[in-house]
């Protein structure tokens, strides 16, 4: 596995549009899954699960029709590319696991918990048509989400030395 | 806070001596602040805003938050409000990710040697527990970097700091004496923020110490060797450790057993002569003159004359002194004369005993003739003038016995040689020393005259005409008696 110890989240950074300020009463807590796990009770296989559909489910919210029209193109267009190339690299980690059978949905968290939290975050934005504000306190929960998912890398990273 | 207007900042969250401070640059151009309020929220709690109690109305653009964001994976929302000495207040505000903490280099110090030089840091007893989980495992995930600097070339040290607590020293190795170095320290993360450069010259002071140290050391072992060279020296003077090669006469044991065992003194050489009888005396003439005609038998006679002769001579040393001028002459001349008829008296006693002591002769020990002498001197009838005189006169008086009653003979030719010696020291010891100078010329005359038999001869008659005129009738007899047996 070729990956990075942390995400790179500078280009997520310059994206801001809105001030905080105005937008603190849009502020929701979306019960990100990756609160709750121990980073030393997590095995290999079901890291690289919980990576894999947690970059997926990012770069299809800020491919989608919505996202162009709220965000600079080029800033957007930048951010996907690095989603992207996550995401080839996490799938050949996965190719490496040979014999590794498939976790259980039963064993938190797995990629039905993060597919159900992105659910949350598309019904929110709906809910606020998606607003200026509305995305950006997206903006801001899909960079929580990475740098706890920081954890997950680490440990990919660990069982690499 | 809606009713303040947004003011365009900037603001950074910085690990600053491993303390989270949150800094912020206001954009615009307008008249300076005055002071500054910190207020803060948590997005995903909407909780309501708070108020850091250490950052209300402050003048620098910075607030020390390590006690208040703790949770290095929330998204936080400070909102700085901006008071102006117009009166105006305005308001600048961000999203913040404590992960994304830009780090400051820690403090360092160089000391430097003649060859290297030590890189000190100091770090947290405890930065787990100071800033989460999440912050420690970013700062672990990032390499410290130690950059090392010369005029023309640049080195990087990465050093292993695992758990690294408390300080930390690093060792720049085989640096170049009398070269300025300089070194900065930084986290390799993006971005970089690298430390001031502080640089050293390794001196020739700190090799001099070096060298120092060295020099001391040696001065003490210099020191102490002087020491104890200056005592062997002082001990040596005195005495105390080498020994003299030349010992004083007292303790000089070469001739110890000498010493010990003195040196005996040369022997006196003692011969034996045989005492004959005058009955036998005939029968020896007769025999005598028969083998004189032989030459071996001459030798044996001349040793026999000489000495017979030798002894016979002593009587003729009275006349001698009475013509030197001494005056202590005349007493010896009467101590002679009676002598000489004490040696008569003497003579008459003897004879009777001797047929006696010649039947035992063969069987006795030597020492016969000896005792024989003795007891004849103590059976003399008159005991207070025989004391008297046989003190001075005994030796004559046997002596001229001898000669009168008895014949001579050497045993063997060594013992004839040493008979002559004896005679001699006897003649010394009897005599002073005047009489000895002329005994030693009469006994070279007789020496002298042993050769010839016609000079003996002659010297009998002479002899014989001095001895008539000087004796009685009596003794006339028997002189002429003797001296005509020979």
């Amino acid at each position: 596995c070729n990956l990075p110890r942390t995400h790179n989240l500078t280009v997520l950074k310059q994206m801001s549009r809105q001030s905080p300020v105005s937008c603190l009463k849009d502020i929701q807590y979306f019960e990100l899954p990756l609160e709750k796990v121990d980073a030393q009770q997590i095995q290999k296989s079901q890291a690289i699960s919980v990576l894999e559909t947690l970059t997926q489910q990012v770069l299809t919210l800020f491919e989608s029709e919505e996202s162009r029209a709220a965000w600079n193109e080029t800033l957007r267009l930048s951010f996907c590319n690095y989603l992207y190339q996550q995401l080839k690299d996490l799938e050949a980690c996965q190719n490496q696991q040979v014999g590794v059978q498939e976790v259980p949905l039963t064993q938190e968290p797995s990629w039905l918990a993060v597919r159900e939290y992105f659910g949350r975050i598309t019904m929110y934005l709906k809910q606020k048509k998606h607003s200026p504000c509305a995305w950006e306190v997206v903006r801001v929960e899909v960079g929580r989400a990475l740098i706890y998912s920081d954890m997950f890398l680490a440990k990919l990273s660990e069982e690499k030395e | 806070f809606e009713e303040y207007p947004d003011e365009p900042c900037t603001i950074n969250l910085i690990l600053r001596h491993f303390r989270l401070i949150l800094s912020w640059e206001l954009q615009s151009q307008s008249s300076p602040p005055t002071n500054y309020t910190l207020w803060y929220t948590i997005m995903s709690k909407a909780e309501d805003l708070k108020k850091v109690e250490n950052c209300i109305d402050i003048t620098e653009p910075l607030c020390d938050v390590t006690d208040e964001w703790l949770e290095g994976r929330e998204t936080y929302v400070p909102i700085i409000v901006v008071h102006r000495g117009d009166s105006t207040v305005c308001r600048c505000s961000d999203y913040i990710w404590p992960t994304n903490v830009l780090l400051e280099p820690p403090e360092f110090k160089l000391i430097g040697f003649k060859d290297h030089i030590n890189v000190m840091m100091e770090f947290p007893p405890a930065t787990y527990k100071l800033f989460g989980e999440s912050l420690w495992k970013r700062l672990e995930s990032t390499s410290f970097v130690i950059e090392e600097q010369t005029e023309d070339s640049i080195r990087v040290h990465k050093p292993q700091m695992n758990n690294v607590t408390g300080n930390f020293t690093y060792v720049l190795r085989d640096l170049l004496p009398k070269t300025n170095y300089c070194v900065s320290v930084y986290f390799d993360d993006t971005p970089v923020i690298k430390s001031p450069l502080k640089c050293t010259v390794l001196q020739p002071d700190q090799e001099s110490g070096l060298s120092e140290s060295a020099k001391v050391g040696i001065f003490i072992g210099c020191l102490i060797v002087m020491a104890f060279v200056s005592t062997v020296i002082m001990l040596k003077q005195i005495g105390y450790i080498c020994l003299k090669d030349k010992f004083p006469n007292a303790l000089n044991f070469h001739h110890f057993l000498t010493w010990i065992f003195p040196e005996w003194p040369p022997s006196e050489a003692i011969d034996w002569l045989e005492v004959i009888p005058k009955n036998t005396k005939k029968r020896l003439w007769n025999y005598d003159y028969g083998d004189g005609s032989d030459s071996d038998e001459e030798v044996p006679k001349t040793s026999v004359t000489g000495y017979t002769m030798h002894g016979l001579m002593g009587k003729p040393l009275p006349q001698t002194s009475d013509d030197s001028p001494n005056p202590e002459e005349p007493p010896h001349e009467e101590d002679s004369g009676a002598e000489e008829s004490d040696e008569a008296r003497a003579g008459a006693g003897a004879e009777p005993q001797l047929p006696t002591e010649v039947k035992a002769g063969p069987t006795e020990d030597p020492s016969g003739p000896y005792e024989r002498r003795k007891s004849v001197l103590k059976d003399d009838s008159f005991p207070g003038e025989d004391n008297s005189s046989m003190d001075a006169p005994g030796d004559r008086v046997i002596f001229n016995v001898n000669l009168n009653s008895v014949f001579l003979r050497a045993l063997h030719d060594e013992d004839a040689s040493e008979t002559i010696s004896l005679t001699e020291d006897t003649v010394l010891l009897d005599e002073g020393p005047h009489r000895t100078e002329s005994d030693l010329q009469i006994a070279g005359r007789d020496r002298t005259q042993l050769p010839d038999p016609s000079f003996s001869s002659q010297g009998l008659w002479t002899e014989d005409e001095s001895s008539e005129k000087t004796d009685t009738s009596d003794s006339d007899t028997d002189a002429g008696d003797g001296y005509i047996m020979r």
